[in-house]
């Protein structure tokens, strides 16, 4: 749906991004991560036309944004930075002018918008009237005016209440597994997109890091609690079967995807009376610094909850 | 594309400014009426007619470069310009908008002014000199050009505030730098654009007639020489969009 592949763009003599690529399916919620100043606006600016790279190629649904920029740029709906808006209009004059950037929009059902974001009977009022929060939510639907294919928010939790980052995380993960839409979410908040993303990739200084999956693919820590007896057993077992693992009070400690559980018991129950098996999955944060540990580099936006 | 000039068209509407503007076009005429007539002046309806419409449409001038600035100033203002930007629309459409709009817009107060002035020249019952339509026609040609100038200006600077004060300033010295050179230096007078903005120059019973022969220029000289202004004032602009970057 959302292919970025190899690009790199230089801004005067600094290079802001190198050879960075990573894709987002429909359905997914793919969360960008990275340090302030690593390269994820810059990135989001070059999905959205705003900015051209130097070279690589972005698609949008099979449409190249430079090439064919009107019918890929029709697929995408982004809040770049903040939500930006006439604040002299009213809400709904915003989403007016929203709809006449489209070219060949139909009708829109703008109380129908104003209702999915929770802007109810506040469309008429001035946008100048409006909170952060407020804002955030009519930016969410001027960016889904048009039904796009692709929604990419650049950290959109800003100026949200708890209760309202809870809810757009709600919403956001029903629309993309209802509508099908890939969702691109840029922030700096770990814990935050720990909670909204599928996927998730890490970018820092111009760099992609990694990309990896929220759900622990390359490693949650499966911890089983065996007889003592067959202890020694289960871990010549498990070695065997290529599982790195260890002990801990009394405890065999496992680092496997967590989708290795169901294979984990079944390798061990003929051999071992099996009284526990728990999961415990590494938080955002630990896979972070796990990912940057690996990469040699270590920062203090790991740390930023 | 109209759906873009739609777009301008209640972005400006919606502003109390644009409402402020046409109403005191009405209460400078009507200002001017009550003047007249409390003083006995001895006006006829060609004498309010040239006096409140060159007045206006010199107020009119001003009112473009603010209402042109604020064209783009206020995308960059308000940060709305990256949206703009971020549609399918290509940046050209986007400019394009941008300068029908304010064309139209121009034109728009200039009918209306016309309009009501010539309205309130009934006032006064001596008729006197015919009021031409080619007088009138003729005033249209500065704003049109003050228009391409400002937008370039919008697009070299950031605030609005800086786009009107260069534009204002640009005209004003210039201006003034060729009434000077008129009478020293016409050969060199005739190189400036803004001694070919206003055409009545070539008009007999006009005040200003006698400058074009001082200059040495003719109406079609003026015309050209104004038009290729714009074609370079364009071509410039098209090229700045096309490359600045809006962070």
């Amino acid at each position: 749906m959302l292919k970025i592949e190899n690009i790199s763009k230089r801004l005067g003599k600094e290079q802001i991004l190198k050879d960075v690529s990573f894709e987002v399916s429909p359905g997914e919620v793919f969360g960008f991560l990275g340090p302030n100043g690593a390269g994820k606006t810059t990135t989001i600016r070059i999905i959205t036309g705003l900015l051209e790279q130097d070279a690589g190629r972005v698609t949008v649904n099979g449409y190249d944004v430079v090439e064919e920029r009107s019918k890929a740029l029709t697929q995408i709906g982004a809040i770049v930075e903040n939500p930006a808006f006439y604040p002299y209009l009213t809400g709904k004059q915003n989403l007016i002018h929203a709809k006449n950037l489209i070219p060949g929009l139909g009708q829109v059902d703008y109380d129908a918008l104003a209702r999915l974001v929770g802007l109810e009977g506040k469309l008429s009022k001035k946008v100048g009237e409006y909170s952060l929060g407020m804002k955030q939510r009519l930016g969410i639907a001027r960016a889904l005016l048009h039904n796009p294919r692709v929604l990419i928010l650049d950290e959109p939790t800003n100026g949200l209440d708890p209760s309202g980052i809870a809810e757009l995380r709600e919403y956001l993960r029903q629309m993309a597994r209802e509508q099908d839409i890939a969702i691109l979410i840029s922030s700096h908040m770990l814990s935050e997109m720990e909670q909204i993303s599928d996927r998730y990739a890490i970018i820092d200084q111009g760099v992609i890091k990694s990309v990896e999956s929220v759900r622990n693919e390359t490693g949650a820590k499966i911890a089983l609690r065996v007889n003592a007896e067959a202890m020694t057993d289960v871990l010549d077992a498990l070695r065997v079967a290529n599982y790195p693992s260890e002990v801990l009070e009394n405890k065999i400690i496992i680092t496997a995807p967590e989708s290795e559980c169901p294979a984990i018991a079944r390798l061990v129950v003929p051999i071992a009376d099996l009284h526990e098996l728990t999961v415990k999955r590494l938080t955002l944060e630990e896979q972070f610094l796990q990912v940057t540990k690996k990469e040699g580099d270590s920062h203090a936006f790991a740390h930023t909850k | 594309m109209l759906s873009l000039i739609q777009n301008e068209w209640m972005k400006w509407w919606t502003t109390k400014k644009a409402k402020i503007v046409l109403a005191l076009y009405v209460v400078i005429a009507v200002g001017i009426i009550i003047v007249a007539k409390t003083n006995d002046f001895e006006f006829t309806r060609y004498d309010y007619y040239s006096l409140t419409f060159v007045l206006l449409t010199s107020l009119l001038g001003i009112i473009t470069i603010v209402f042109t600035a604020e064209a783009i100033g206020n995308e960059v203002r308000y940060d709305t310009m990256k949206h703009l930007l971020m549609s399918p629309y290509s940046r050209m459409t986007i400019y394009f908008s941008k300068l029908i709009f304010s064309i139209l817009i121009m034109l728009f107060q200039f009918v209306f002014i016309a309009a009501i002035v010539y309205a309130g020249s009934f006032v006064f019952s001596e008729v006197g000199d015919p009021i031409l339509f080619r007088d009138t026609i003729v005033e249209v040609v500065s704003p049109i050009f003050t228009i391409f100038m400002t937008l370039f200006f919008s697009l070299l600077f950031r605030s609005v505030g800086m786009i009107i004060g260069f534009t204002v300033l640009a005209q004003f010295f210039t201006s003034i730098a060729g009434n000077l050179l008129v009478g020293f230096k016409p050969a060199i007078a005739k190189w400036i654009v803004f001694m070919h903005l206003d055409w009545s120059m070539y008009f007999k019973d006009s005040m200003t007639y006698g400058t074009s022969e001082a200059m040495g220029t003719t109406l079609t000289f003026s015309a050209l020489f104004v038009l290729a202004h714009i074609i370079v004032l364009l071509g410039a602009s098209i090229l700045v969009f096309q490359r600045k970057s809006y962070t």
